[in-house]
């Protein structure tokens, strides 16, 4: 174990090749206990692709990954013991309860089971579920869906926590809620990883942001940061807008 | 908080899947199931019926059932059946370890690779044993009720069926791990080449084995002998397949000791086989997850585009229609997944038909030119229905929860119906025809009954198209996006079913008479013949049309009443 005091997962000189295309290239990040980190880039960033190579899903071509100060490639049953991960379209078993849904998260997290029952009723208030707990998910809408989804997902209280997209499908009340949660989730010292396209919430939660354009980190830093790079001090979507855009226009004078 | 989950977790999951699943039968519900149910019946029961009647023929043939021959049948059955489960089950693993939402669920949490791989290969296995339960139960039933087996051999039967399924399913599970994680791109058409291979290879020995027929000619004993010896090696001692068989032949013989000790040795060379599996899971399932994400994405798809002005050979159609006609065939064309099942049946039949000439080594005789054309033909049909029922009746159920899409163009909803409709017969004629005209012209059948046939063949690729898409709109199922699933559901089921009967229908009412008027007269095609042909023609072509147009109607109005 190679822990840091300071450091909750960190991403080392990373690069991930699909065939003839790089899709994340010699990403340095490291994400610290208690900040809620916010991703953005355009479609086709390698936001995805980093977020599954932060999760243990994808391996990285070149580079190292730690989380909790565990390296993902040697000790991924530990790092991934450390976090959890909220995906893009939520997964469900179907033929499942919500109820019996967060028990098996428990269980796959191998959580005491009184802890478990105890943490089981805190999420089930924290995220309203009580109403349709005890229903199959199969009917369940986008939103109930995400909302369990996240109860699994915080059920555990993981030290870090990776989201992809999390206000999709939520309606303002659910979306309101989750901001309250994951603040709440960062200020206990845990670490949140969120990609996102609502700039808006981004700029109300994230104590950090990262810039990732064609697989290449172009920013990171604070909002003022940010606006400091971009020599620009509006919004954050028009800060987002100017340095993908001059960016762009770099790559494209420099070349392919 | 421990690391690692405990062991029960995922028989856990799976007692809470069924049981929700089985809650969920009431209502309305319970008629898939009924149906599943009911065909499997069946289908068992066909199954028992023609193995009781087989052992029956042999008993009346003084062949003693415990003797080697058919131990060397029972050998052979359990290899064939071992060689399915093994490809079976490393198909169905493909799908479930590197291209489920439930997999990529499992690998981000703390579960250690090897148990997320064993959670999907009892899944596997339990699906693809349903093979094992309607072949191998119906006919191990009849072997028992032949021979007059003891308690003992039910006793170990079901410890038997345990056994079975493990080492072909391990070594296709290994097979799928191993083809991932080593062939570097282009998986999915590696592990169907490889089934095309692998069919290819038992074509092969299959056509070995009529060609060293053609040359047994003196008599039946030299025949058999010549039979048997190109299936012996299935009876090699070092066979799994043979321990198993040996086995439950001891057990109906009431023999204890060596049917304990077949099942003993055949449970722990699966066992052994999945702790194999398990380690190369171990090994191996992580890295071919990543390996797979790494195959190129697909930008050049002009290579087969010249196959989209097929659908322009119908200038009849509206432009509408051929819009959606055009849709749906680049869909189809493009999920190799789809059209490559039905190519590897259609290669095996024409490689069939192609070899038929092979199994006369001079005339062709009467009887088996005029009944072995029509069974053929009957095969045609049969391709074709399943084809229909596999990949046209999901087409309006795979608009899915897009299908506003099209609600809201200004495309009438009949228009519909009849796009997928035609994309159905075209791929129809375009392969039945062929085809049929092989076995006739292999089977030298005079130029009458191959008119004959090929109208039929336009009847059946007519009414079995319009029986799915019309049908298929009638019982769509949007929420459902894997098309095999819609295939296998209520509507489905109960699509095959009416096609089946259709296909027996027109069979009969076209094409029967013909052959009824040349097997009367086998020298001379009698003068009562031609218009009795006639006529049965003129009356399939009616049936061929209530089956297309009552369908589509049915369908069409079914859409217009539906919303969105």
């Amino acid at each position: 174990m190679t822990s840091q005091a300071n450091t909750r997962a960190s991403i080392q000189q990373v690069s991930k090749q699909y065939g003839q295309h790089w899709a994340v290239r010699e990403l340095n990040l490291v994400l610290k206990p208690g900040e809620l980190f916010a991703f953005l880039g355009p479609n086709g960033a390698g936001k995805t692709t980093t977020i599954k190579l932060l999760c243990g899903l994808l391996r990285p071509t070149v580079g190292t990954i730690e989380v909790d100060g565990y390296n993902l490639a040697t000790q991924g049953l530990q790092a991934r013991a450390a976090m959890s991960y909220v995906p893009d379209l939520p997964f469900c078993y179907e033929h499942l309860t919500a109820r019996e849904f967060l028990e098996l998260a428990a269980d796959l997290h191998g959580m005491d089971k009184q802890l478990a029952a105890q943490r089981m009723d805190e999420v089930i208030r924290l995220f309203e579920l009580e109403k349709f707990i005890d229903q199959l998910t199969e009917r369940f809408s986008h939103g109930m869906r995400q909302r369990t989804v996240f109860a699994a997902a915080m059920l555990p209280e993981p030290k870090l926590l990776i989201t992809d997209e999390p206000t999709v499908g939520l309606d303002p009340r659910s979306v309101r809620q989750l901001k309250d949660i994951l603040r709440n989730h960062t200020s206990k010292g845990n670490t949140v990883f969120l990609s996102s396209h609502s700039l808006d919430v981004v700029e109300q939660l994230a104590d950090r942001i990262g810039i990732i354009l064609g697989g290449k980190l172009i920013g990171c830093g604070t909002l003022e940061e940010l606006r400091s790079q971009a020599s620009h001090n509006g919004p954050l979507e028009d800060v987002f807008l100017k340095l993908t855009q001059t960016e762009e226009q770099r790559a494209g004078v420099d070349g392919p | 908080m421990n690391a690692v989950p405990d062991l029960g977790v995922f028989a856990r999951l799976k007692c809470r899947l069924a049981r929700n699943q089985l809650r969920g039968l009431g209502g309305e519900n319970w008629v898939r199931p009924a149906s599943i149910a009911f065909s499997s019946l069946l289908v068992a029961g066909f199954g028992f019926a023609s193995s009781l009647g087989g052992f029956a023929f042999l008993n009346q043939q003084k062949l003693p059932l415990g003797g080697d021959i058919v131990g060397l049948l029972l050998d052979l059955f359990f290899l064939t059946l071992a060689t399915l489960l093994s490809l079976s089950t490393g198909l169905i693993l493909f799908g479930s370890l590197f291209d489920s939402p439930e997999a990529a669920f499992l690998l981000s949490k703390p579960v250690p690779d090897d148990r997320v791989f064993a959670h999907q290969f009892s899944g596997a296995i339990l699906f693809s044993s349903a093979a094992l339960i309607l072949l191998a139960l119906p006919l191990l039933l009849s072997y028992g009720l032949s021979t007059r087996a003891g308690t003992l051999y039910y006793l170990l039967m079901p410890l038997y069926f345990l056994s079975i399924p493990l080492l072909p399913g391990s070594l296709g599970a290994i097979l799928c791990l191993t083809l991932v994680r080593w062939i570097p791109r282009r998986r999915k058409e590696a592990l169907g080449t490889l089934a095309v291979l692998i069919a290819f290879g038992a074509l092969f020995w299959i056509g070995m084995g009529l060609r060293n027929l053609r040359y047994a000619k003196s008599g039946d004993e030299e025949v058999l002998n010549e039979v048997l010896g190109h299936v012996r090696f299935a009876s090699a001692a070092w066979l799994p397949t043979h321990w198993q068989s040996q086995g439950l032949r001891q057990a109906a013989r009431g023999q204890m000791e060596p049917a304990l000790r077949y099942l003993a040795l055949s449970l722990t060379t699966g066992l052994m086989a999945f702790c194999l599996a398990g380690l190369v899971a171990r090994k191996w399932y992580r890295i071919g997850v990543d390996r797979l994400s790494q195959q190129e994405r697909r930008q050049n798809t002009s290579r087969f585009q010249w196959l989209d002005s097929i659908p322009k050979l119908m200038p009849w159609l509206s432009p509408q229609e051929r819009a959606l006609l055009l849709k749906d065939f680049r869909t189809f064309r493009r999920d190799v997944r789809q059209w490559g099942q039905g190519l590897v049946f259609l290669v095996m039949l024409a490689f069939y038909f192609s070899s038929l000439r092979r199994m006369f080594p001079g005339d062709i005789p009467p009887a088996f030119r005029n009944g072995l054309s029509l069974l053929n033909l009957a095969v045609v049909g049969m391709l074709l229905c399943a084809s229909c029922g596999r990949f046209v009746f999901p087409l309006v159920s795979l608009e899915g929860r897009r299908v506003w899409l099209l609600g809201l163009t200004p495309v009438s909803r009949l228009h519909w119906v009849r796009g997928k409709y035609f994309f159905s017969l075209l791929l129809c004629l375009i392969f039945s025809l062929p085809l049929v005209a092989l076995s006739d012209s292999m089977l030298e059948l005079p130029a009458g009954g191959m008119v004959v046939h090929q109208i039929t063949a336009v009847f059946l690729a007519t009414g079995l198209s319009g029986l799915a898409a019309g049908l298929g709109a009638v019982w769509p199922s949007f929420q459902e996006k894997d098309p095999s699933r819609i295939a296998v559901g209520y509507g489905g089921t109960l699509s095959l079913v009416i096609s089946l009967a259709y296909l027996l229908a027109c069979l009969a009412i076209a094409s029967m008479p013909w052959h009824f008027a040349r097997a009367v007269g086998v020298d001379q095609f009698p003068v009562w013949g031609w218009p009795l042909s006639l006529f049965g023609l003129v009356m399939g072509g009616l049936l061929a049309s209530l089956a297309t147009l009552f369908p589509l109607h049915l369908g069409r109005v079914r859409l217009d009443a539906m919303e969105f």
